[in-house]
């Protein structure tokens, strides 16, 4: 497999934590999170599988070519508008979740227009940009913050004040029926492999995808699961775990660095996230945007030899996301992403089974 | 002359730009010398109102230069009201700079404060989120405004002595209690664990501060107080703080060990999941300190005995003391409720086994040398 | 006086190129004689070298026993160039040529005169190990450089000319081996649609090169070390050099080859290694510390340890301008100073930087107008931008701290990491010749800076 391939996957997996996921995981936590999450674990890694191998009968051709190539109009444009919400939907979320957050803990005087502004303006110019430089930008992005997640993740994990005795009380609740919503969330965290449906234009060779990439899938996925929904319980106990907003970050601010530069860990984990936020959101948004473009080509809209249709959308998606910050309040938002993940095994499977009719189209 | 009017046009389309930026931004913008930093809040009941509380609030002023000012330069801004917030909303109304809350590392709480409501005030502290979940909390007698406004004379400038206490970056000593507001917060707030803080006492003269002393905090129950001794345990138990001196005797031998590392394992026996004892291992590995008489080295055996008998007696002491008073700063019910799996009546069913638990000890001290001389 | 009556009458051509040149007062048409036989010389007498002239074509002349015989000799000069057409005598002649009329036949030969191929110094990438000398200003001296230093047979170079004015040799050299074919075409394509009036410098030709308006980052390198030179070239690399400047592009490039001294090969793997790392924490230093100062002074203090705060906070006691005003003023002074240095004789330039920098920054201090703390910053970041081996990227550093402080200065914390980011992704998007400007290489060190780790 090749290792962008790989980012796509880490990327999302680390970012669940300022996408609501933990929220959802730990408001759940005693209505059957935990036996979603082993469901999640084991159906998310055969879809990633699954979906490794369809792309692998197309290298180098990206999905909307090929459904529009093999099937007909009016299936293929409706699937099409439905991935591109999703993926307007998944990066949305991620960026009103951070910007709630930021705002919270970081510059409370700070009005959210402006946060968000800042936001959309660095975006517009990113999700513009080639695809190819979109995966190198991952790549650099990955290599500067995760080591510093890394590094915070032992500190959460060596601390004395992470109270075992909790964790094992919310592993006690295992007997339960799982929750749908839960496993929506969950699932959430193998999202990231569906990005190739831009992204396999640029994969030419074909992925190995064996036992071995199967287990590092899989267990970085329990691993990642695991330490989004245990270690906030760890450090805040289980019964008024629902109650916190933000939980990581409200776990994050339970660990201090005596020597180091600066204190408080809220301070690097919050920026760090918003590096790993930020990729997140640009490859969502490219994606959506290649896809949006995919459906409505407006070759009339020229102006000195240049696609206006782009600059349009992205102008659109600015103005949506400036709006809904501004309009959603902490509850709506906790609501929408709550259906939006919910929706996420749909989209998994409308994903698979276009692209295995696809497949026999093209065989036949 | 092309090239020149592109860029002139250039130019003019990043300085519309940035203008139109700067007319939108900027709002949070507020410089360091406008902010004021509050490094210390104490809660005291209300002395006009009742159900009111005090507010006192430490700010750290700044000083021009470190090397030649004297000592430590704070204001205190005192006010009561109904609640935390309003309270504090009109201190921002007693100075002309903002009032910045990430710099708290205090929280003082009346020691009479403890026992009721906790939940009420202890919620304006979590759900601001700009307070440090990293602050440490105290309990203070006589009052959280007198405690605050002691300033030892060993104070320098820009540094508190009252936060050096806590933690282990000043003073380490293991009958200091150090307990994070989100700490105390999540034990309080648990079942099968109660919260422990520190109290904090002034000198008569008020200019020393004396922290020896610990509060186990229950909701709706009068707090229970540790005195230094049980401190010391509480901590030994809990944090595996080392550096423990720690007084044996036996006949006419009196040995004072120090402690240099603790391990401890508890667990609860379990009969049809019901609970029926607590068991405790105890391992320290320490030297002698401090004897009466010519030790030999050769006897370490024997005196591993001696003290790991007066280790036992005192640790169950400590144990059985809090055990009838109902409390369980331990978090012995933590333990319970991890072990048997999740239904309704596993809290009540500990509640009511709980004050009659008998509990074992064994205790094994190994005992490294006799220090510098035989 | 006889012989001046038979004085033989130049062949009809050198006096229409004469007559085409004057009225400069340089051009010479000499008819050699002896008995009988006659040849004529045409050339710029400020261009050709006296001479050489005198001891190549003038003496044998007179030494040979026919015009025959001198022909042939002409004729078999190494330094012989081939006669194309009439209309490019004139071009020629002004580079230093000597137009030769023996016989009815003509031959040119080149007998310039070169003031500028003294080897210089190195100055603006000196090493304290390896090679010490520069290239020099001609571009036969250098490539007689470049040729003793890469001793390969498939060291190639090819030499256009410039359509402008000056009529400059641009050498286009490469590694057969190594470089990329693709590149080299768009190279080759990019000279050929060059249409300046006047290209003079290695530099100019960069900007010419770069394809687009707007450039803030560099996407050709200018060096001046012969050992760079031979480094890229090994890495397959396509050198460009042009008659007249003592510098030499590199193409393609990417960032990293910026942040590399030539004097990382010159030592031992660990020293490299920490002044490598020292040379990246001064550019992030450079970057960022000025907007951080911003950032964490005016929108989150509590980000500092308290001792911290407080000290900042006292320092800023009666500083009267918001603090990105503060950051400016003083960043703006510091460019000043910088640039005064630069451009002074160098016996000036020490002054200014300590009436700049020292009585400047203590007074500024002492007025309150600015704090203690930004004093620190202000000459951290000065320092560390000079830690940046090539030039060029140090300016482009420069440049960028400014758009981040103002991104800071409007969006306060967000606003600072997001502006790194974008500043990064900006980067990433570029393109040097094809190839992408900044990604990560996994390989060894060696090709790290190489075009081949693709």
């Amino acid at each position: 497999m090749s290792r962008f391939l790989y980012y796509l996957i880490f990327l999302t997996m680390i970012s669940n934590i300022v996408a609501s996921v933990p929220k959802i995981l730990l408001f759940e936590s005693k209505t059957g999170a935990i036996p979603s999450m082993f469901a999640a674990v084991i159906i998310g890694t055969i879809f990633v599988f699954i979906l490794v191998k369809l792309f692998n009968a197309f290298p180098g051709k990206s999905f909307p070519d090929m459904l529009k190539q093999y099937t007909p109009k009016w299936f293929a444009y409706p699937v099409l508008f439905y991935l591109f919400l999703c993926w307007f939907g998944a990066g949305l979320i991620t960026l009103i979740t951070y910007v709630f957050l930021f705002i919270t803990f970081f510059a409370p005087e700070t009005s959210i227009v402006i946060t968000t502004l800042a936001f959309v303006l660095v975006i517009s110019f990113g999700i513009l940009m080639k695809s190819r430089s979109m995966l190198y930008m991952a790549e650099i992005v990955l290599v500067l913050f995760v080591p510093l997640i890394f590094f915070l993740l032992i500190k959460f994990y060596v601390n004395p004040k992470l109270d075992w005795d909790f964790i094992k009380i919310a592993m006690m609740h295992i007997n339960h029926v799982p929750s749908y919503w839960a496993f929506g969330a969950a699932l959430y965290i193998f999202m990231g492999i569906a990005d190739l449906v831009i992204f396999n234009e640029l994969f030419t060779k074909k992925h190995k995808m064996g036992w071995k990439q199967v287990l590092v899938i899989g267990l970085s996925g329990a691993a990642i699961l695991f330490t989004t929904f245990f270690v906030p319980i760890g450090y805040n106990g289980v019964e008024q775990i629902a109650e916190l907003t933000f939980p990581w970050i409200s776990t994050s601010d339970s660990i201090r660095m005596k020597y180091g530069l600066i204190e408080r860990v809220i301070f690097i984990f919050i920026l760090a996230f918003l590096g790993i936020a930020f990729v997140s959101l640009l490859l969502h948004w490219h994606v959506a945007l290649k896809l949006l473009e995919s459906i409505f080509q407006f070759k009339r809209l020229k102006w000195k030899d240049k696609m206006l249709a782009p600059y349009i959308f992205v102008v659109i998606f600015g103005i949506i996301s400036l709006v809904l910050t501004r309009k959603l309040t902490q509850y709506q938002l906790f609501s929408l992403s709550n259906y939006f993940f919910g929706s996420i095994p749909i989209f998994f499977v409308v994903l698979i089974s276009s692209l295995v009719l696809v497949k026999r189209r093209a065989k036949l | 002359m092309k090239r020149r009017f592109k860029s002139f046009k250039v130019i003019v389309v990043v300085a519309i730009y940035f203008s139109c930026v700067s007319i939108l931004a900027g709002c949070g913008f507020k410089d360091i010398d406008k902010r004021v930093f509050v490094t210390g809040i104490g809660v005291d009941p209300s002395e006009k109102e009742k159900g009111g509380y005090k507010i006192t609030l430490k700010l750290s002023l700044p000083v021009a230069s470190i090397k030649s000012s004297t000592g430590p330069n704070y204001e205190y801004l005192v006010y009561e009201g109904e609640t935390l917030a309003e309270a504090i909303r009109i201190l921002e109304t007693h100075t002309d700079k903002v009032l910045e809350f990430g710099h708290t590392k205090m929280i003082v709480i009346n020691e009479g404060l403890l026992q009721e409501n906790i939940k009420d005030f202890m919620d304006y502290f979590v759900r601001r989120s700009d307070i440090q979940l990293i602050a440490w909390v105290a309990a203070a007698k006589p009052s959280a405004e007198s405690i605050l406004r002691v300033e030892p004379a060993a104070e320098s400038a820009v540094s508190s002595t009252l936060i050096n206490f806590f933690g282990t970056s000043g003073t380490d000593s293991p009958f200091i209690t150090s307990t994070f507001l989100y700490e105390f917060r999540r034990n309080m707030l648990s079942d099968g664990i109660d919260a422990v803080v520190p109290l904090v006492e002034a000198s008569e003269d008020r200019k020393e501060l004396i922290v020896n002393k610990s509060l186990v905090v229950k909701e709706e129950t009068k707090p229970l107080e540790l005195d230094a001794e049980e401190s010391k345990y509480y901590n030994t138990i809990v944090n595996g703080m080392s550096g423990f001196s720690y007084k044996a005797e036996s006949d006419d031998l009196k040995l004072i060990l120090n402690m240099e590392r603790t391990k401890i394992h508890y667990k609860i026996i379990m009969v049809d999941e019901k609970p029926t004892s607590i068991n405790m291992n105890v391992k320290m590995v320490g030297v002698i300190g401090q004897s009466n008489k010519n030790l030999s080295l050769k006897d370490l055996k024997e005196y591993d005995q001696i003290a790991s008998k007066a280790v036992k007696k005192k640790i169950i002491d400590f144990l059985t003391t809090v055990q009838k008073e109902n409390f369980d700063p331990i978090g012995f019910g933590l333990r319970y409720r991890s072990m048997v799996l999740y239904n309704k009546n596993t809290i009540s069913e500990w509640r009511k086994a709980y004050p009659d638990l008998p509990i074992d000890v064994s205790v094994d001290v190994e005992l490294k040398g006799t220090g510098a001389i035989e | 006086m006889t012989n001046l009556k038979e004085k033989p009458n130049p062949p009809k051509l050198m006096s229409e190129l004469k007559e085409q040149l004057s009225p400069s007062f340089d051009v010479l048409l000499i008819p050699l004689q002896l008995e009988e036989e006659a040849a004529f010389l045409l050339y710029l007498k400020t261009a050709v070298d006296g001479d050489k002239l005198q001891n190549m074509i003038i003496k044998p002349f007179f030494e040979m026993k026919s015009m025959q015989h001198y022909a042939s000799y002409v004729q078999s000069s190494p330094d012989i160039l081939e006669i194309k057409s009439e209309e490019k005598i004139p071009l020629e002649l002004t580079k230093g040529s000597v137009l030769i009329a023996v016989q009815h036949q003509f031959f040119l030969i080149d007998v310039k005169k070169v003031n500028t191929s003294t080897v210089q110094q190195t100055l603006m990438e000196p090493t304290v190990y390896g090679p010490q000398q520069a290239l020099s200003e001609d571009i036969l001296t250098n490539l007689n450089i470049i040729r003793h230093r890469y001793k390969e047979p498939t060291l190639k170079i090819e030499i256009l000319e410039l359509k402008d004015k000056t009529h400059n040799d641009i050498a286009i050299i490469y590694d057969d081996q190594t470089v990329k074919p693709a590149i080299l075409k768009t190279i080759r394509k990019r000279l050929e649609g060059l249409d300046s009036p006047l290209i003079q410098s290695a530099g100019e030709l960069q900007l010419y090169l770069n394809g687009k308006k707007f450039t803030l980052f560099p996407t050709l390198m200018l060096t001046e070390r012969p050992d760079r030179i031979c480094y890229n070239l090994d890495a397959g690399k396509v050198i460009i050099m042009i008659d007249g400047s003592p510098h030499a592009l590199i193409a393609p490039v990417v960032f990293f080859d910026f942040m590399v001294s030539m004097e990382d090969n010159y030592h031992l793997f660990w020293i490299t290694s920490f002044t490598l790392v020292l040379r990246y924490f001064g550019l992030i230093t450079c970057l960022i510390l000025p907007a951080l100062y911003v950032a964490i002074t005016s929108y989150n203090p509590d980000i500092f340890r308290t001792e911290l705060a407080l000290t900042v906070a006292g320092s800023r006691i009666g500083v009267p301008y918001p603090s990105f005003i503060e950051v400016l003023f003083m960043l703006i002074f510091m460019e000043l100073l910088t640039e005064a240095s630069i451009r002074l004789p160098k016996a000036i330039s020490a002054t200014a930087t300590t009436v700049g920098g020292l009585i400047l920054g203590s007074a500024a201090t002492e007025a309150a107008l600015t704090s203690n703390i930004m004093i620190i910053i202000v000459s951290a970041v000065a320092i560390s931008s000079f830690v940046i081996p090539i030039n060029e990227m140090s300016f482009s550093i420069r440049f960028c701290r400014y758009i981040l402080l103002a991104f800071t200065t409007f969006f306060g914390t967000v606003g600072f990491i997001l502006g790194f980011l974008g500043i990064l992704m900006f980067l990433i998007n570029k393109e040097s010749f094809g190839e992408p400007y900044l990604k990560m290489y996994w390989k060894s060190r060696r090709s790290e800076k190489g075009v081949k780790s693709e």
